[in-house]
């Protein structure tokens, strides 16, 4: 920046213009209009500026210049075609400690004259530091046609309540969070419209709501951040995010989904990753009621949905038993993205009629993981990873067939998505070749045989390339081959084999 | 994007085809990639399913076939029709999105069509949305797992002629939370078959009809109790049942889903409900 923008008051000040000319006349025009007391140093006026000097709108100093003219000026501008006068005058002005703009002539200024979109109290200056001002009176047209004339009458009707408001609601987060809805709402809507009275009286009901709602205490949104990619956020829990006074989320929400959250918005870590410091359930709850009570509206934000391994039933009832005000906001969980990923159909007419979501963590009474399996259904693991050989040794001392397909996929739907697909007998050993990490989800059942949706490059999408469809769709055979992925960077469907940076090629069979 | 241009000059003239859930029925459960997709569709192919509200995203350019679906309903299109149109719409180079509600791979029927997509070589897309049971669970105030209560949960095809297929004992057998899809008027068949393969009497069973949609009803009973005193009929929406451990904490919870977004007067009677 070569230029601090900033906004001089000029009211009722001494203002020397050094030449009578045109190009001076809008500089003077543009002083009158911010109230200063303008004198012209000028042999000769043009014609306007004549007619305001004998108006006594102006002083016309009918001399040539001298150091003189600048006696107690805010604000010399010396608008002379004689390029020396012009430098002698800015010379004199820098030496008295004036500022002063010379037209033409950046080197020799000490402020430059934007170009200027007037909606007062509105007002926006744009500048391109005297290199392009064409660009900037451009730039100031566009400007103008997004900046109508209606916002000067709606921060001139914000200035007009802004004390009743202040005294009204006391908290700063409270009439933050009020602007915002009333430059956003219906009130903007009727002052832009020119509807001014309406929006006025608009205006006052809006503050009483507000008042009203000021002593009732905060909430908490238990939120669904979905499976990893940002994109699958749900409009609700996008726009909550933007709402939101704080901001409590997992290990599992991505950086991705906090970018969307407001700006000033707090942010808590709860997360449970390994080797740092993490919050109990209990200290959990006991923060979120802490924050609620505090009035703040509380966004709880977990990976996929807070009711399917989200323990948001544990945090809901502490609410409840609070009385804070609590909502669900459903999110896609993991098993429908990662199922999505891998185009594995979680249930199909013919070959899974349900599908059972468990978990492979040990239950705290110490009860079997898993539960039976029957035919005909689908089984997705979530949190199995750190036991993944004991899930799989078990799944078969139940009578599952060593030949079930199964598939493993890390960090599904985020940049480091990683996937595996093998069968019961073959997934542990590949998973642990390739160092597969949690959090992974595990896919056991007949339906892992039609995962089709393959990459065609792209790290975001799953589209299938054609030229491979075929070869992916294991229909009907027995799925033998042990398929390695990793997101980004393997190319077709032919190539479904993919190597992973510094590791050994994994074993196919077939 | 960058990715378009890349997608687009990878496939040539051929069409693709975005199968994408919709969630369930509330337009602020749709994702943003959901929102997306749909508001640069060339056609769109939707279900029953898809609210009303979410129609009103459509953009007004693009083709909008409605393939809608219903339990027993004469006027639906049979799903070889549907794969025929997605075929058909995007070997005329368009960008198909084919609407559904819920997610499209639990209980969507988007596997068949999607495979039918890959043996046509048409590349495709599957986007998942928010099921139906995470709606509803959501909406009703019961957590689908819950520490010490559940630790597991299944989604089944509520719908007549496939109750038979359920192995109702292994199912029992298995505990945790079930839920029922499209179970609007099977709740007494799935009652009484889970009773009659020693299902706990005691369990809760929840009727959840228009999960997220305006005229969303809770229903409740325990397992043993619907015989005596049977759950009301149901209106025209979509129903889901839940029966389970957790679904016993409604008690507790279910005040909290009159939700936030209600007024100020509907709040304040929300928290002595809560009492």
């Amino acid at each position: 920046m070569d230029y601090l923008p900033i906004f001089m008051k000029l009211q009722g000040r001494a203002c020397t213009v050094i030449s009578g000319g045109a190009v001076a006349r809008r500089k003077v025009e543009l002083l009158l209009r911010a109230g200063a007391r303008v004198s012209v140093v000028a042999p000769a006026l043009e014609p306007v500026l004549a007619g305001w000097a004998r108006a006594g709108v102006l002083e016309h100093r009918p001399a040539g210049f001298t150091p003189a003219c600048l006696a107690a000026a805010a604000v010399v501008i010396a608008a002379t075609d004689d390029r020396a006068v012009n430098r002698q005058a800015a010379q004199a002005a820098q030496h008295r400690g004036i500022p002063v703009n010379v037209v033409d002539d950046p080197a020799a200024c000490t402020f430059i004259v934007p170009a200027i979109v007037d909606r007062s109290p509105i007002v926006v200056a744009v500048s391109s530091g005297g290199r392009a001002p064409v660009l900037a009176r451009l730039l100031r047209a566009r400007l103008e046609q997004v900046v109508s004339g209606g916002y000067g009458r709606l921060a001139e009707l914000a200035g007009r309540f802004r004390s009743r408001i202040k005294a009204r609601l006391r908290d700063p987060r409270a009439r933050n969070r009020f602007w915002e809805r009333v430059f956003q709402g219906p009130v903007a809507e009727l002052a832009l419209a020119g509807r001014e009275r309406e929006a006025g009286a608009a205006l006052a009901v809006e503050l009483e709501h507000a008042a009203g709602r000021a002593g009732i205490p905060g909430a908490v949104w238990l939120v669904g951040a979905g499976p990893g990619d940002a994109e699958l956020l749900t409009l609700r829990a996008a726009r909550l995010l933007q709402e939101a006074d704080a901001i409590v989320y997992d290990r599992l929400v991505s950086r991705d989904i906090l970018a969307l959250a407001r700006r000033d918005a707090e942010r808590i870590d709860v997360g449970k990753s390994a080797g740092h410091a993490t919050l109990t359930q209990a200290e959990i709850n006991a923060l979120l009621l802490r924050l609620a009570r505090a009035g703040q509206r509380v966004v709880r934000l977990k990976g996929g949905d807070p009711f399917i391994f989200g323990r948001g039933g544990e945090e809901q009832e502490a609410l409840a038993a609070a009385g804070i005000r609590c909502e669900v906001v459903p999110g896609i969980t993991a098993a429908a993205g990662c199922a999505a990923r891998l185009g594995i159909p979680l249930t199909h007419r013919e070959h899974a009629h349900s599908v059972v979501l468990a978990t492979g963590h040990p239950s705290p009474g110490g009860a079997a993981a898993l539960p039976p399996v029957a035919p005909g259904q689908t089984l997705v693991v979530y949190m199995g990873m750190a036991r993944l050989p004991a899930l799989c040794t078990g799944l078969l001392a139940q009578g599952l067939s060593p030949d079930t397909p199964a598939a493993l996929i890390q960090e599904g739907t985020t940049e480091r998505e990683r996937s595996a697909v093998g069968t019961l007998a073959t997934l542990p050993a590949l998973a642990a070749l390739h160092a597969f990490r949690a959090p992974a989800l595990l896919i056991v059942g007949d339906v892992v045989r039609f995962g089709c949706g393959r990459e065609a490059g792209s790290e975001r999408s799953a589209w299938t390339a054609p030229a491979g469809v075929a070869a992916g769709v294991p229909r009907g055979a027995p799925a033998e081959p042990a398929h390695l992925h990793v997101a980004p960077g393997y190319a077709s469907l032919n190539d479904r084999v993919a190597p992973v940076a510094g590791m050994p090629p994994p074993a196919v069979s077939g | 994007m960058a990715g378009g241009e890349r997608e687009s000059g990878g496939f040539g003239v051929t069409g693709r085809v975005s199968i994408v859930g919709a969630g369930p029925g509330d337009a602020e459960l749709m994702t943003l990639k959901a929102l997306r997709l749909v508001q640069a569709a060339d056609a769109i192919v939707h279900d029953a399913l898809v609210s009303e509200e979410i129609k009103a995203c459509f953009p007004a350019r693009c083709q909008v076939f409605d393939v809608g679906k219903r339990a027993g309903d004469a006027a639906s299109t049979p799903q070889a029709e549907i794969n025929a149109l997605l075929v058909r719409l995007a070997r005329q180079g368009l960008h198909v999105v084919r609407l559904k509600g819920g997610d499209p791979f639990v209980f969507g029927r988007g596997g068949e069509e999607a495979l039918h997509l890959a043996e046509r070589r048409i590349p495709f897309e599957i986007v998942p949305g928010v099921s139906a049971m995470s709606a509803a669970a959501a909406g009703a105030g019961i957590p689908l797992t819950h520490r010490g209560l559940s630790n597991a949960c299944t989604a089944l095809n509520g719908f007549g002629p496939y109750l038979e297929r359920i192995r109702w004992d292994a199912l029992v057998g298995q505990g945790g939370t079930w839920v029922f899809y499209m179970a609007k008027r099977s709740v007494e068949a799935i009652v009484a078959r889970l009773l009659a393969h020693g299902a706990d009497p005691a369990l809760g069973v929840a009727v959840v009809e228009s999960a997220s949609l305006p005229g969303q009803a809770v229903h409740a009973r325990r397992l043993g109790e619907v015989a005596r005193n049977p759950l009301p009929p149901l209106g025209a929406g979509p129903a889901l049942v839940i029966v389970g451990p957790s679904v016993a904490l409604l008690e507790d919870l279910n005040p909290m889903a009159g939700g936030l977004h209600a007024d100020v007067r509907a709040v304040s009677g929300l928290s002595e409900a809560a009492r």
